[in-house]
């Protein structure tokens, strides 16, 4: 029998030779059971080491521990192959630990794999593939793929940096949040924001969702629509996720999402605690940092810097005023001092001027009166003379000697001197008879 | 009283600083405009530690 179910795995082994054990009696059939064992024999003689196949997985569901995957495979979009795959529960433990990367961010839907496995025909569940071994390398470099598609096409659509280009306000206060209220990155997020050592203080609204498994992506782009609707009250959103390389960033990938994200009208800002390389929010949004707690330090960090600002408008002011206030007061002093000089030269100026009128005033006083003296002198002659024509007029007569003296007195003349007499019309010289 | 936001805060100081380098400020209106620079300052240090309806003490005693 044995020899004969080792032509089994040649392709075109005909079936016939392999039911030889099993010719089928005319008046005899097999049971359901039976044939399902024979089935089971051949698979497992045939496959007495796993084998490694490539796959798309279609479903994965989780029950009773253990993990069901429903893998295909297609051709232009229309399934050629499918089966069964099982991880049973105590062998997703070892992998958990063994592999490098999250056995959960392998193991999802739409991704392709590379699977070792075991072949299995059960009776009573039919053809299974038994997990044994998943290949990161590969399905790791189907996920890049795929992200370097998404990438290539929100560029392509000058996405990448739009959300980027947007300037966050001066001030950071009303913070919209993307998270889950128990979450511990939405906690510590929240514990940095209020207790900041400046006193800051923020008004945030949470907007929760699911930061994980397949109702992310949905949740979150409904999140968006809603913050939309008032988007003037935030200053920006903020979409954090608490630490754990456990968890799987698929969501994160996703193109709807990304590009939601990119087009969204105010910052957005994320932490969502990655371990490796950034997903495509990472570098859709205007911000990425590492954790909830660097987002919010970011945050005051932000409104820190602006009131460092205004703290050096301030210094500015007080050095402006100063200096022009002390100029202003220099200002005064040199007017203070010019006016000073000013009038004292004015002062001097005028002394000088007074002095040299005192100095001259006698002179010129004395000047002015010898003038009028002399004035006053020519007219007492002229008045006198005047004088003299009226009196002789009268009849009186000047008696002068020879020299011209006039004689007032018998005495002041010799009996023989000759006298002359001055009268209004004439001269007469005369002798002297009798004194 | 006014309600401003930090962006009007914020250019209305830039504006009077900018006035003041540029000597376009006499020394009349030096303490009109250090007041009002010291005013906005405070405002928004003050806004920063507030929440919206704490700030509308600060203003009612600002009209006092």
């Amino acid at each position: 029998m044995f020899k004969n179910l080792w032509q089994f795995s040649k392709r075109n082994a005909e079936p016939q030779l392999l039911l030889e054990e099993f010719k089928p009696r005319k008046l005899q059939s097999l049971s359901l059971f039976e044939l399902n064992e024979f089935m089971r024999r051949i698979t497992a003689l045939n496959f007495s080491e796993p084998v490694w196949v490539k796959a798309e997985i279609a479903q994965y569901n989780v029950a009773r521990g253990n993990h069901y995957l429903g893998l295909v495979e297609k051709k232009e979009d229309s399934i050629t192959a499918e089966a069964e795959a099982i991880i049973w529960g105590n062998r997703f433990f070892q992998l958990r630990a063994t592999l490098e990367v999250p056995v959960e961010s392998l193991l999802q839907e739409g991704l392709e794999v590379l699977l070792k496995v075991q072949p299995e025909f059960h009776e009573r569940y039919g053809f299974k593939l038994i997990i044994q071994e998943i290949d990161t390398a590969y399905t790791i470099g189907q996920l890049a793929l795929a992200r370097q598609k998404i990438i290539k096409e929100l560029r392509s659509k000058n996405l990448l940096y739009k959300n980027g280009s947007i300037s966050l306000p001066l001030v950071i206060q009303d913070i919209a949040v993307l998270s889950t209220k128990t979450a511990a990155g939405y906690q510590d997020f929240m514990e940095h924001l209020n207790h900041n050592r400046l006193g800051y203080r923020f008004r945030t609204t949470l907007f929760p969702m699911a930061m994980q498994g397949d109702n992310t992506v949905e949740e979150a782009l409904q999140n968006l629509k809603r913050i939309r609707r008032s988007v003037k009250s935030f200053d920006c959103v903020v979409i954090i996720r608490g630490g754990g390389a456990k968890l799987s960033l698929k969501a994160f990938d996703d193109l709807s999402l990304s590009e939601s994200v990119a087009n969204f009208p105010i910052p957005v800002i994320v932490g969502i605690g990655h371990e490796r390389d950034e997903s495509v929010l990472d570098m859709v949004a205007h911000t990425s940092l590492k954790t909830p707690t660097a987002v919010a330090d970011f945050c005051i960090a932000h409104n820190f810097n602006f009131e460092n600002e205004l703290a050096y408008f301030g210094r500015q002011m007080v050095q402006m005023v100063n200096t022009k206030l002390s100029g202003a007061k220099l200002a005064l002093k040199g007017y203070n001092a010019t006016l000073k000089h000013l009038s004292q030269t004015i002062a001097k100026s005028e002394e000088k001027q007074i002095d040299s009128i005192k100095t001259q005033f006698p002179l010129l006083v004395k000047r002015r009166l010898e003038s009028n003296h002399k004035d006053l002198t020519h007219l007492a002659d002229k008045v006198s003379l005047l004088d003299l024509e009226h009196t002789l007029g009268r009849g009186y007569s000047i008696t002068t000697d020879e020299k011209g003296k006039v004689l007032k007195s018998p005495e002041e003349v010799d009996s023989k001197a000759t006298l002359i007499t001055r009268l209004k019309a004439g001269t007469i010289e005369s002798r002297i008879t009798k004194k | 009283m006014e309600k401003i936001t930090y962006k009007e805060a914020f250019e209305e100081l830039q504006q009077i600083v900018n006035d003041m380098q540029n000597e376009m400020v006499g020394i009349d209106e030096l303490a009109e405009q250090s007041k009002r620079a010291a005013f906005l300052i405070k405002f928004c240090q003050e806004k920063l530690r507030t929440t919206e309806t704490e700030i509308n003490s600060l203003f009612e005693e600002k009209e006092k």
